[in-house]
């Protein structure tokens, strides 16, 4: 993530803008990758873009999006939404916590892990993804920001390779 | 090694699996962005300290050399082939240190404390780190005791003293790493610690000189830390560091430790590819801004330590190649001043004949005075003064044939001082034999003697002391003081040597 789409995702943040709505711009730009190569697009003026923002996107975020629209940032606006998202978090006192597994978790197994989490980081709740990597052969990993819990066959596997290679 | 049998190499195999417990991890990860010319630039890991220890997934290490916004710049100690872009990167949360222990005197390790002389792996005693803070003021203590060298021009004019930084300078091909080479071997049985820092050499000259080492038995006191010219840039960056850091392991037991930096315009070379790779500004011959405090912060951890501390030392002698004889070029410079005085090299003097090609003039030793013997410092005396008579005096010669009898004795004895100055290599003189050449020489009683003989008059004038007058070289060795009386019986058993020869 670049230091700009950080700015960017941040002043989101502060501007208060109904979740909702960022979702629903989220939705719209998923739904039409296109609108990002048309907001980004030199040979268009800005009254086109201003105008098709005003169309599509909820109210709230005309001003927002007007701007990044103006800067041409807008290829940046998946990494903007990232930071977004990190500043909720952080407001509600949580953290985006990633599993990679072999097989889905039951229910127990996920409570246990995201209390893991909770005791670990001293957080409120956890933002759980759940991943299946068949490579792993066996265990999982939890992954928490850049830290990594690694329980799986493969991470044990390279631990006894470290071992025996070792001078 | 080729002994071991494939079953027993199965059964050792077979026990580490079954005796291994699987430990949960917890790691911080990172990838690899982009990796290139021995520089990985890695995403995550964003708590990495400058100067960490990283391992990448096939095993490989690098250091922190770099960290900004979102990245982090690494230097690899190895093969960047195995690492691709999202190579994962985990960090060790420790700096670089290398094993150091006794075990390590006799062999020849690389940067990282490899062993990589074949002669099986090392017992290690402790964990030093690289890069170590300087003893403070505290700590130290002023130099005091000779680190003698052997060699006579050193020894009586540019005296160097345990704990001391004495620069080596010259042009290639100058006689620099055989001055080092000389000083190691006249350590013999002197209870110093000798470490060799080939830095950016030719693996060959590593192993003549290993060679040579060996064939003196001076093996048993020295180690070799190396990093070739065919080793990474980082290598050769951290090998200096690593060879201080096995130094001080040394000091710190109170023992007195030589460490030969060979040569730091290399490591300066080494440190500039790094650097100028990590995106750093070039300055000056396209160096990088702190390219003083890479060398300063090395030479600083040379040290005498005060008593409290156990009374050990690092006495540095860096090397420095210059080119054409230009001193004013940024290293050199530099490195001067960081030191505590130079031994400077000429090739015009290497190639009349004069070896070790000390120029008198040019060289200094800023501290070593006060650490001289007393006899030695006493016999010396006069003679740089003296040779400096000479050289003015030589000038002269030239234009005139006709010379008064002061001015042509004058001109004899500069010739047989300068005569006396030359030493073959490997040749150390101890401190005895040095102050009876210097007496004699000063009390010309040598300077009739025809000077293309008088190298082996003076060696068979030494032997003979040694023979006959075994009380002369007991008392010098014993007092360090050279009384008046004693400086008679030297002239008058020189003298009666003179005239047995005739």
């Amino acid at each position: 993530m670049t230091q700009t789409a950080d700015r960017y995702g941040k002043v989101l943040y502060d501007l208060r803008v109904p979740a909702e709505d960022v979702e629903q711009m989220k939705a719209a730009l998923c739904a039409a990758p296109q609108l990002v190569k048309i907001l980004n697009d030199p040979t268009l003026t800005k009254e086109v873009k201003h105008e098709i923002i005003e169309t599509i996107f909820p109210k709230s975020l005309h001003n927002f999006l007007k701007t990044v629209s103006d800067r041409r940032r807008c290829d940046q606006i998946d990494d903007m939404l990232e930071s977004y998202r990190a500043c909720v978090r952080k407001e509600k006192g949580i953290v985006a916590a990633t599993l990679y597994c072999v097989h889905e978790p039951d229910e127990n197994q996920k409570a246990q892990m995201e209390q893991f989490v909770r005791r670990t980081y001293g957080v409120n709740g956890v933002e759980m993804t759940v991943e299946q990597q068949p490579d792993l052969i066996g265990g999982f990993v939890l992954r928490v920001g850049d830290r990594e819990f690694d329980w799986s066959l493969r991470g044990r596997v390279r631990q006894l390779q470290q071992r025996l290679i070792r001078r | 090694m080729s002994t071991i049998s494939s079953e027993e190499i199965i059964s050792i195999l077979k026990e580490k699996i079954e005796n291994y417990d699987a430990m949960c991890q917890e790691q911080e990860t990172g990838k690899v962005i982009s990796v290139g010319d021995g520089i990985a630039t890695i995403y995550g890991i964003d708590h990495a300290m400058y100067g960490e220890i990283v391992t990448f997934e096939n095993g490989e290490k690098g250091m922190v050399q770099d960290i900004r916004q979102d990245t982090i710049g690494c230097i690899l100690f190895g093969k960047d082939t195995g690492i691709k872009e999202g190579t994962r990167v985990v960090r060790t949360k420790k700096k670089a240190g290398i094993p150091v222990g006794e075990g390590f005197v006799g062999r020849v390790i690389n940067a990282l404390g490899e062993p990589i002389d074949g002669k099986g792996a090392v017992e290690e005693d402790d964990y030093y780190p690289v890069e170590r803070e300087a003893p403070g003021i505290i700590e130290r203590k002023s130099v005091s005791v000779p680190m003698e060298t052997g060699i006579l021009s050193i020894d009586s004019m540019f005296p160097i003293g345990r704990g001391q930084r004495e620069l080596i300078i010259g042009d290639r091909q100058t006689g620099k790493t055989a001055i080092a080479t000389d000083t190691i071997l006249n350590q013999k049985g002197k209870d110093v610690i000798c470490v060799y820092v080939a830095i950016g050499q030719k693996a060959s000259t590593i192993a003549k000189l290993v060679n040579t080492l060996t064939k003196h038995d001076a093996m048993d006191y020295t180690i070799i830390v190396s990093a070739t010219a065919s080793d990474c840039a980082p290598l050769q960056y951290i090998a200096p560091y690593s060879g201080t850091a096995m130094a001080e392991y040394f000091m710190h037991k109170g023992k007195d430790v030589l460490i030969v930096y060979d040569d730091l315009s290399k490591h300066a070379v080494a440190y500039r590819a790094l650097s100028l790779l990590l995106e750093r500004s070039p300055g000056r011959e396209a160096y990088p801004g702190d390219v003083f405090y890479l060398h300063s912060r090395l030479l600083e951890r040379s040290s005498r330590l005060s008593d409290e501390e156990g009374g050990g030392s690092i006495t540095a002698l860096p090397i420095i190649e210059t080119q054409a004889g230009d001193l004013s070029a940024y290293i050199p410079t530099n490195v001067i001043s960081i030191t505590d005085g130079q031994i400077f090299l000429e090739s015009d003097l290497f190639f009349s004949g004069m070896r070790p090609a000390v120029n008198v003039g040019l060289s200094v030793s800023r501290v070593g005075g006060a650490a001289q013997t007393k006899a030695m410092k006493k016999a010396a005396g006069s003679i740089r003064i003296d040779l400096a008579q000479y050289r003015e005096m030589e000038v002269f010669t030239q234009f005139s044939s006709d010379l008064d009898e002061t001015t042509k004795a004058q001109l004899q004895y500069g010739k047989c001082l300068m005569e006396l100055l030359k030493q073959p290599l490997c040749n150390p003189l101890s401190m005895p034999q040095q102050v009876i050449t210097l007496v004699a020489a000063t009390h010309k009683v040598l300077v009739d003697v025809e000077v293309s003989k008088l190298k082996a008059f003076q060696m068979d004038m030494l032997q003979y002391f040694a023979d006959m007058h075994k009380e002369i070289i007991d008392e010098l060795n014993d007092k360090k003081v050279l009384s008046d009386e004693l400086t008679e019986k030297i002239v008058e058993v020189a003298e009666e040597f003179k005239k047995s020869r005739c």
